[in-house]
């Protein structure tokens, strides 16, 4: 992205010569296809190719920091707000620079270049060929009518370049696809629907049919649900809504930065038993195809694969160069940041949930009585902070003596996430599956709180 | 400069049925104080310039960050090509044909906040977390400062030309406490369509105490008992259930796209009949939104009419399609995105029951108060929707007597509005410059809000 690296390059020699003691340049370029769907049909088709660049700059220990989108900008003008803002800045006690070039760069393969550079008609049959395979099960058997109420499609690519005053001069491009699709199916007066959700760094035509197919046949299961009564229920959580959950209010408990501030529960923690010993958690930049891969972090340290519980240990914490200095830790790669201007915090690149043995279908066999639960809804308002889950069912079936004996929506699951996953682990199944960020089996957990009737 | 003329004249170029385009330039300025060190202090420009082609009844979007002419007609072709492209799976889309509209809006404003130097809005956090750091047992503050200018300009091949000028600003913070081995956490924020005035009308430290002294009690208090509850529900978290519970499902795309259980019930009854539910653009306290992305004035719109479905919200394509009336709600979070149509301000019109005598009336149950509210979720096809809400009281004897925590509520949007059975006479009404409504990718402002509502029989978890 040669306009890019150019401005930012421009900026970054500027900012210097205005008198900034540190400088380091974010910029991303997007470039990315979009089908939108409604109704069975396409609704609109978007190409979106857009620039963000941000800028850090320092003074002594003052940080500040502007973003833009616009190449064509007045450099000597975003300089001087830049200045202005690091001199406004109080002192970070903490300031100790950005990252040198360490090296050591992580090869790490994010790039397909059939997914970033698929053409308009290619993704328009994509969408049409995986919008067929959802329907299949349910037209196979005779509902009166399966439609994709809503979804969409995207695919292109990303490229990021970073450079710092301390000599970091890094790009990479990475490739990307996305769909969500809900479809919608009656049959008689009642209705059922099920969302497919694919983000992967390349398209896997047999792995996306696969998952399509499976997605087609859970829709045939919801018609008629309801609420059930409130009460402790042995939980199965199938590996989506495992790794959603394990995403909202496991996983920010990790940030070294949050264990500093005091809002994480670990804090105090490493090296202490804090999940059941069949839970092992890696923080694994590099899995092929996974969305969060990546050779290097927003500050352009290059990243690693690390065991963050072992075996229900909180063996490691996830670092940014900021962290790590802070702490006199090593740094983990694990800097990225919400928008081009901000402050790298520490976050995870994939997390994976090492499997175990059994399945959602073995563990609903195995239980008396319990709920499987294959889709939720809020369980991103579930707080990291004290480690309680919150999560509304959306999507769940009741089971008994292994059969499936009724579909359940509009029920609350709560608990403290330590608890469900330490003591009232039941088991980690061995069906791994990449959803986003998170790679997770299903996961059994006996004795939770649901909310319902 | 970009006019109606220019975009007419794109239109007749490549032969199309119609083209509009979106202006933007947005800035804004986030200062985040971490315990008491700045983490950020940042400004943010965002210009550019989205493209709608329709062609043949078939729909392309593209973008530019380039306001010059030639760019935005090749962002125009790249819209053109894609919208051909796809056009034998595509709907075949035709818009509304309202009258042309041309007019200008600005929110008031007394002092421009970009006037104010930046140390004065880094010391306001830091008097806030001083005040914060007094209070015992509080182990985290995360305080932030958000302030945005968004000026829209709209124009389109029909002779639009639609111009409106917003400013929101507010200050915003997460705290967490730590008593006797017990975490609790709490968000809250409070913000304003104004300028730097704002700021200096509330006392913010007095704001900062109140909540750090809630979330120390909180961690102290026990978690609610998962179960069902008759509640009485504050302005705030009434705001969230009507936005959650109903206004999505309102919105016309997900009608048109069979994505919503509302489709096919204009008419009937779906709430209690002392429910009336306004979507509207301009409102006391509420985002400012006095046109819509497609330049079409934003109407006071009732969804519900003392308990009966009476409307959806549209843009000038689901109107064409349901067979109804343009209302303002087609919007975008910024010119790069594809038009949806989404709610605006979300309210409950005020009955006459006053906030004690409900919850005097109600005897047993719970008072469930929104300071501390995370938000909420729907699935508007399968009808499940939920949303959490601050620390709240258990409500005996008619009077709340004590707190609780943890409060996750959840319910189908066909039954819970059917149980609201006293409304009160307060109306409030609140929007936010930190966030909004999410859907599709795309975060817009919205406000929300109403009168204490009284519910019975809501499910309550989460604990």
């Amino acid at each position: 992205m040669p306009d890019v690296v150019e401005v930012s390059e421009r900026l970054l020699r500027n900012s210097l010569e205005r008198g900034l003691s540190e400088v380091e340049v974010y910029a991303v370029r997007t470039l990315m296809k979009t089908l939108t769907v409604a109704d069975d049909r396409v609704l609109e088709g978007a190409v979106r190719e857009d620039y963000d660049i941000g800028v850090r700059g320092v003074l002594g220990r003052r940080v500040g920091s502007v973003s833009t989108n616009v190449l064509s900008l007045d450099v000597g003008r975003l300089v001087d707000k830049l200045y202005a803002s690091a001199r406004s800045s109080p002192e970070d006690p903490y300031w100790s620079g950005f990252p040198t070039d360490v090296g050591g760069l992580n090869q790490v393969a994010c790039y397909d270049e059939s997914t970033a550079g698929i053409s308009e008609e290619e993704l328009a049959g994509l969408l049409s060929h995986v919008a067929g395979k959802l329907k299949e099960p349910a037209l196979a058997r005779g509902v009166d009518r399966a439609t994709i109420a809503e979804g969409m499609v995207a695919s292109g690519e990303v490229e990021v370049f970073i450079a710092n005053s301390h000599g970091v001069s890094k790009s990479v491009r990475c490739s990307g696809a996305m769909m969500w699709l809900t479809l919608s199916l009656k049959r008689g007066g009642a209705h059922s629907d099920k969302t497919l959700s694919y983000i992967r760094r390349r398209v896997d035509l047999k792995e996306i049919e696969a998952v399509s197919i499976r997605e087609g046949e859970r829709a045939l299961m919801f018609f008629n649900s309801s609420p059930i009564e409130s009460g402790k229920y042995d939980v199965i959580l199938t590996p989506s809504v495992a790794g959603q959950i394990l995403m909202s209010v496991l996983a920010p408990a990790f940030s070294a930065l949050n264990i500093l501030e005091g809002r994480s529960p670990l804090k105090g923690r490493l090296g202490d038993r804090v999940l059941n010993e069949k839970i092992t958690v890696v923080d694994d930049p590099s899995i092929e195809v996974a969305v969060g891969s990546r050779p290097f972090d927003d500050e352009g340290i290059a990243t690693r694969t690390k065991n963050v519980i072992e075996k229900g240990v909180f063996k490691t914490m996830l670092h940014s160069y900021y962290t790590s200095r802070r702490m006199g830790s090593e740094p983990t790669g694990n800097g990225l940041r919400q928008r081009p201007a901000s402050q790298p915090v520490p976050s995870f690149t994939n997390l994976v949930v090492r499997p175990g043995k059994g399945s959602s279908d073995s563990f609903a066999e195995e239980v008396k009585k319990g709920l499987v639960v294959y889709e939720v809804i809020g369980s991103w308002m579930s707080d990291p902070a004290t480690g309680r889950l919150k999560a509304t069912i959306t999507h769940g079936m009741l089971v008994e003596g292994g059969k499936p004996v009724k579909p359940v929506k509009g029920v609350i699951l709560g608990g403290n996430v330590y608890r469900l996953l330490s003591e009232s682990l039941q088991g980690v199944g061995g069906d791994l599956e990449v959803v986003d960020y998170v790679a997770t089996p299903s996961l059994w957990i006996s004795s939770a709180d649901i909310a319902g009737r | 400069m970009l006019d109606p003329d220019f975009i007419d004249a794109l239109c007749s170029k490549l032969n199309a049925d119609f083209i509009d385009a979106r202006v933007q330039r947005h800035y804004s300025e986030l200062v985040l104080l971490d315990n008491g060190v700045v983490r950020e202090l940042s400004s943010s420009y965002i210009n550019g310039v989205g493209i709608r082609v329709v062609v043949g009844g078939s729909v392309g979007y593209s973008s530019t960050n380039s306001v010059e002419r030639d760019d935005v007609a090749k962002a125009a072709m790249r819209a053109y090509k894609i919208a051909r492209a796809v056009s034998e799976k595509s709907i075949s889309v035709q818009l509304y044909e309202r009258p042309t509209v041309r007019a200008r809006a600005v929110a008031n404003y007394s002092i421009d906040p970009e006037s104010i130097d930046s140390s004065e809005k880094v010391e306001l956090l830091k008097d806030m977390h001083r005040e914060i750091s007094t209070v015992s047992g509080i182990a985290s503050s995360v305080l932030r400062f958000g302030y945005e200018r968004d000026q829209r300009y709209y124009i389109s091949s029909d002779g639009d030309s639609v111009e409106y000028e917003v400013r929101m600003i507010g200050v915003s913070a997460a705290l967490v406490s730590h008593v006797d081995g017990a975490y609790e956490s709490l968000r809250d924020h409070e913000s304003k369509v104004a300028g730097w005035e704002f700021m200096k009308s509330v006392d913010w430290r007095d704001w900062a105490s109140w909540r750090a002294k809630l979330v120390v009690e909180s961690a102290r208090a026990p978690r609610v008992e998962p179960g069902r509850y008759d509640v009485v529900l504050d302005n705030d978290m009434v705001g969230l259930m009507l936005h959650e519970a109903f206004g999505h499902a309102t919105e016309g795309d997900s009608v048109l796209a069979g994505g919503s259980v509302l489709r096919g019930r204009l008419g009937q009854v779906v709430a209690g009949e002392l429910v009336s539910i306004v979507d509207d653009g301009v409102v006391e306290g509420g985002a400012y939104v006095p046109f819509d992305d497609e330049g079409t004035p934003k109407k006071r719109t009732y969804t519900v009419r003392r308990g009966v479905l009476e409307g959806f919200l549209h843009s000038l394509v689901t109107a064409r399609a349901l067979g109804g009336e343009p209302t303002g709600n087609a919007r975008v979070m910024t010119y790069r995105d594809p038009l949806l149509v989404r709610q605006t301000n979300t309210y409950m019109e005020p009955g006459d029951w006053g906030v004690e005598e409900m919850i005097r009336d109600m005897g047993r149950g719970l008072y469930v108060r929104g300071r501390g509210a995370s938000g909420g979720e729907v699935n508007p096809l399968t009808g499940a929707f939920t949303f959490t809400s601050g620390p709240s009281y258990v409500v005996e004897g008619g009077e709340p007597v004590r707190l609780v925590k943890g409060v996750m509520l959840t319910g189908l949007i066909l039954e819970t509005l059917k149980r609201v059975d006293a409304v009160g006479k307060d109306l409030v009404i609140r929007t936010s410059v930190f966030g909004g409504c999410g859907k599709s990718g795309q975060t817009v402002r919205v406000g929300d809000g109403g009168p204490h509502v009284r519910v019975r029989e809501i499910t309550i978890g989460g604990g």
